[in-house]
């Protein structure tokens, strides 16, 4: 049985499967726990992309994905050997990223506000809440989704983002969020349907935003 | 395939259409299947079902659920192909922006412990005489500014006093020169004369906002980086009563060769 590139079995077929961390990636934590850099260079690899999703998820729009993920990566150096029991390993360095992510943006929040404040626009900021982010929208079908979906609750926008990673499960998705997988299962529909209906809000009246062939042929590939 | 327990647990396995077992992606089943029409699903049903589409988890059982909706419902074929154009839509963007985790390694040498409490040493060794050099270049600063406008005020780093009639040749020039001439002539000046060391390459966007016109303003900082002699350096004292007061500071010229590294 192998551990794929989360961390998981991969002999369990679909996203649906039970089990959680197999026994080969819960030594390997235990190893790098204990001090062991083969073992936490190796688990780095395996959990980085889904830490830059987690990232993705909750940083500020400003902030660079790449500085925050050296930031995460410093910090399970520096604290790894704080965690007590291995299977704890996922939420744990998911609270890490989240914290790291919000910390970016409390900074730079503050920092906006005392350079506005600095040249006297505190007032227009509030007054004009339209970003440019939002006119790009209306140009970029990819940059209106994604932004869409930056926009969803964070309870649904972290398991939907995490999905879009090939290959990460439910069950994955659930070792991470610290979820039962049926939980999981609904916030991804629900984040889905929210996204949906969030750019149907965009689309102005009379327009038709997918062209696509809406036979049942022509859906239902699974990813 | 879903597990005992999730099957139990999801009211998507309560359906009693679920029992049967028509694929579409089975030939047999391929034949026309007779499905009873659901009206509707209630709840989340219906997004759980595509949901388990698109992720290619659906069971038979789901699919049959899905063809007795879109028998009396045809819209839900449209339903599935938004929601799956928004997810791939979604998951290539993902991807994208993702791609840098993979560039991402751990701090390199031996256990970052070490070297985070060696940086950390050299912060805690240092820390009061940067904090001292940032004073200083506020009070310093102040300072200097405060006696070139009483003794000298024709030139600060290129910027012309307009107001000083012996240059008033160049008076002419500042007022009618568009911002990023002014900015290069400050900067051309002030690195000559050593006053400006350079502008940082990075602008640092603070705030988009879309204007009534269509277009967009960006509020940006551009940072530069300047560079004073000053012969008094202040340290940052705060009194028992909480108020700061200056105070001198007397460096030798090893201490402040040592503190120029930060």
């Amino acid at each position: 049985m192998g551990i794929d590139q989360h961390g998981m079995n991969t002999g369990t077929g679909s996203g649906m499967t039970s089990g959680t961390n197999s026994p080969g990636f819960d030594a390997m934590v235990e190893s790098a726990i204990a001090g062991d850099r083969e073992s936490l260079n190796r688990l780095w690899m395996h959990s980085r992309r889904w830490v830059a999703a987690i990232l993705i998820a909750h940083k500020p729009r400003e902030a660079d994905l790449e500085d925050l993920l050296q930031v995460v990566a410093l910090q399970v150096c520096r604290k790894i050997s704080s965690i007590e029991e291995p299977k704890a390993f996922k939420s744990w360095l998911r609270t890490v990223a989240t914290n790291t992510a919000r910390e970016e943006g409390r900074k730079t929040t503050r920092r906006k506000k005392s350079m506005l404040r600095l040249v006297g626009r505190e007032q227009g900021t509030q007054a004009s809440p339209v970003s440019a982010d939002t006119i790009m929208c209306d140009t970029d079908e990819s940059q209106r989704i994604y932004q869409a979906a930056m926009s969803l609750p964070v309870g649904y926008r972290e398991p939907v983002l995490l999905r879009c990673m090939r290959s990460m499960s439910y069950q994955q998705i659930g070792d991470v969020l610290d979820l039962p997988t049926t939980t999981i299962e609904t916030r991804i529909a629900r984040g889905r349907r929210m996204l949906k209906e969030l750019l149907a809000q965009q689309d102005p009246p009379g327009s038709v935003t997918h062209q696509r062939d809406h036979t049942p042929a022509a859906v239902g590939g699974a990813r | 395939m879903s597990t005992h327990n999730e099957h139990k647990n999801n009211p998507m396995n309560n359906n009693p259409m679920n029992n049967n077992s028509n694929n579409p992606s089975d030939p047999a089943s391929r034949a026309e299947p007779r499905v009873e029409p659901i009206v509707a699903l209630p709840g989340d049903e219906q997004d759980v079902l595509i949901s388990r589409i698109i992720d290619g988890v659906a069971t038979s059982d789901d699919w049959v659920t899905f063809r007795a909706v879109a028998a009396s419902d045809p819209t839900i074929w449209g339903e599935l192909a938004q929601t799956q154009h928004a997810h791939e839509t979604l998951t290539d963007r993902m991807e994208h922006l993702i791609g840098c985790a993979d560039m991402v390694d751990l701090p390199g040498g031996l256990m970052c412990d070490r070297v985070m409490r060696s940086r950390t040493d050299l912060v805690a060794r240092w820390g009061g005489w940067a904090a001292a050099a940032a004073i200083l270049l506020v009070w310093g600063f102040g300072w200097s500014a405060n006696r070139s406008a009483s003794e000298s005020p024709s030139q600060v780093a290129g910027l012309i006093d307009v107001n000083n009639p012996i240059i008033s040749g160049a008076k002419t020039f500042l007022e009618e020169a568009e911002p990023e001439q002014a900015f290069d002539q400050y900067m051309n000046s002030g690195q000559s004369s050593g006053q400006v060391v350079g502008e940082m390459p990075e602008k640092i966007v603070i705030e988009t906002r879309a204007m009534p016109d269509g277009s967009i303003e960006v509020l940006y900082l551009r940072q530069i980086i300047e560079r004073q002699i000053m012969d008094h350096a202040y340290r940052e004292v705060r009194d028992d009563a909480g108020n700061i007061t200056p105070v001198p500071v007397r460096l030798s010229p090893n201490e402040r060769s040592a503190s120029v590294r930060y």
